[in-house]
């Protein structure tokens, strides 16, 4: 008799299926965002490190919709592991090349207001833990946007 | 890049993407001020539940930018969809944003814009005005009305009379003033689609008709302006044609009595109390004559409850055909009925009476009902059933509608004592028919 069923009459009269759970046996995959230019193709090796790392990828390729999709999954993160769930990891922020730009600053917020939430870059066939340091800060000129604001303290503020 | 400072000082709180951009300021609403979308989604995620952030401006240098606009709203969107946006660039409000934010404005954004926003005025389920072909962005729009004029709406004055008609002044009229809701709805229309000539016919003019219908009721057709622009408005206008279908069919709900469609006791006290104030200053009378069925309870243990609910709608019709425009009745009970005789008409001679007078009809109704059939029952049904009453007369027998339901009610008990079929007019009239029908 064959994994599958039975091969013969007489087997099938003693057949009985076995019941098993086919999600049991493969790992569960945490999910993540992975920030991908869309004019850029993702790599093969990025399928590697992900299931190597358990991964699940949820592909974004604006860096403001991937950071609106990390604080999802962040948030739902944490609602499961409020409600007692043991071994919600946060969800990491997967990039495929050294940010620049807008992902530059992207991943600046990130690190500033989520600090919580690992920031990896694929190198080769590995994801590898972003080095703060190594994120190139956005390039902005003080007196330009003093300009363009038109007013002498251009920093973030709270008013009433 | 500097950090956000986090001197909180509110619980309700407006956050800004960019530089500062709102006029004038709210005790109740505290800012924020961040740098970046990102800052802002960050800002979103993190906040505590006791200071949530209630909105969020973000802007637009010109309307060449607002695709990015676009795409942050998209990206708020996916992390708070329900939070309220607010659309801040020259040249706003433009067709291409509407419905993606709650609120699009021409630089300054003012704090009342915001305050009506927050405090709900944009959030009703108003019907949403209609989007026209997709206009290049930064072409202003010619005749479609924006999130933004709504909600200056509905800071402005609801009366609709003089300048705009708001949707404010078009609900207001639709809960308050139903009677001249179509009127205002039509006027409104002509303004917002640019066709001072436009209005709702049943008939359609043609094949390629402005139909106005939702949900398989069509409503009528727009008639009488550019049919490509008025078909944009159909659903606009479908929408607030179902309110108005909605609110009536609630109305009658709550006023009138499902088994005959007779005014129920609420709908019978809010025409009482209406005729009575509109005789008053007319000087005029006003007319309550309460019955019930004679023996009701006989027909119903005879002929089941079926056939007494027959008798009850075959009655109401009976007198729906009786009674002249401007009376009303009402089911108060099981089987007893009120009508109110309130007819405006005026008498074609000072001192004159109207032709049809309510003994008259009183009297044509009692003998009516006694000739009435019921061939519902089958054939061993007996015919017509009888009624006893007692009539009372503003301002004669009473002064508000209570006294004159408690005396019209008391005559009906006298009629019953003299031996049922019989109405009483007065003290000392009474009106008895010669052939009293048997159950």
């Amino acid at each position: 008799m064959s994994e599958d069923g039975p091969d013969t009459p007489q087997d099938a009269a003693n057949w009985q299926p076995t019941l098993t759970d086919p999600k049991a046996s493969a790992p569960v995959l945490a999910p993540c965002v992975v920030l991908a230019a869309l004019d850029t193709p993702v790599p093969q090796t990025l399928h590697g490190a992900l299931h190597a790392a358990a991964l699940s990828a949820r592909i974004e390729h604006d860096p403001a919709m991937a950071m609106a999709e990390v604080c999802l999954l962040r948030r739902s993160a944490r609602q499961k592991a409020a409600d007692g769930a043991t071994g919600e990891a946060l969800p990491p922020l997967v990039l495929l090349s050294q940010p620049t730009d807008a992902a530059a600053e992207m991943v600046h917020e990130l690190e500033r207001l989520l600090p919580d939430v690992p920031v990896l870059l694929l190198q080769g066939s590995q994801l590898v833990q972003l080095a703060a340091a190594s994120v190139p800060q956005p390039q902005v000129d003080p007196d330009e946007i003093l300009s363009l604001l038109g007013r002498p303290d251009a920093s973030p503020r709270e008013s009433i | 890049m500097s950090p956000v400072s986090h001197r909180r000082t509110s619980r309700r709180r407006l956050m800004t993407v960019g530089s500062p951009c709102i006029e004038g300021t709210d005790e109740t609403i505290g800012q924020l001020t961040v740098s970046s979308i990102f800052a802002a989604l960050g800002e979103l995620a993190t906040c505590s539940a006791r200071e949530p952030i209630e909105g969020i401006v973000l802007q637009a240098q010109s309307t060449h930018r607002l695709p990015g606009l676009l795409r942050q709203v998209e990206a708020i969107r996916r992390l708070e969809p329900a939070l309220p946006i607010i659309a801040v660039a020259p040249g706003l409000p433009l067709p291409a944003l509407e419905g993606q934010v709650d609120l699009q404005t021409a630089p300054p954004l003012h704090m009342d814009q915001i305050r009506a926003l927050l405090e709900g005025e944009a959030e009703l389920e108003l019907p949403t005005a209609p989007v026209p072909a997709p206009d290049a962005i930064g072409q202003a729009p010619q005749t479609v009305p924006s999130t933004t004029e709504r909600t200056a709406d509905a800071l402005g004055a609801a009366s609709g009379e003089s300048g705009r008609i708001t949707d404010t002044a078009l609900i207001e009229a639709l809960l308050q003033q139903p009677d001249r809701f179509r009127q205002l709805l039509i006027r409104s229309l002509a303004e917002r689609s640019g066709q001072p000539s436009v209005r709702l016919e049943s008939a359609a003019g043609g094949p390629d008709a402005a139909t106005v219908h939702n949900d398989g009721v069509t409503f009528g057709h727009l008639c009488g302006g550019d049919t490509h622009r008025l078909k944009a408005w159909t659903r606009w206008m479908a929408v607030w044609l179902r309110l108005e279908q909605r609110l009536e069919r609630l109305r009658e709900e709550a006023l009138c009595d499902d088994l005959t469609g007779a005014l129920n006791r609420r709908g019978l006290d809010r025409f009482l109390e209406a005729s009575i104030e509109a005789a008053r200053s007319a000087r005029r009378e006003v007319t309550v004559m309460v019955f019930d069925i004679d023996d009701f309870k006989a027909w119903n243990d005879r002929w089941g409850h079926e056939a007494g609910d027959t008798i009850l709608r075959q009655v109401v019709q009976l007198l729906g055909s009786v009674i002249r425009d401007g009376d009303a009745v009402a089911r108060t009970g099981g089987d007893e009925f009120v009508v109110v005789f309130a007819d405006r008409m005026p008498p074609r001679t000072p001192g004159s009476t109207h032709p049809d007078s309510i003994d008259t009809i009183a009297r044509r109704f009692q003998s009516q009902i006694t000739a009435m059939k019921f061939p519902q029952l089958g054939l061993a049904a007996p015919g017509g059933a009888s009624i006893s009453g007692g009539l009372a007369t503003f301002p004669w027998d009473g002064a508000d509608g209570a006294t004159l339901i408690r005396i019209a009610d008391e005559r009906a008990l006298a009629s019953k004592r003299r031996g049922k079929n019989c109405l009483t007019f007065g003290p000392e009239v009474v009106d008895v028919s010669p052939d009293p029908p048997t159950a």
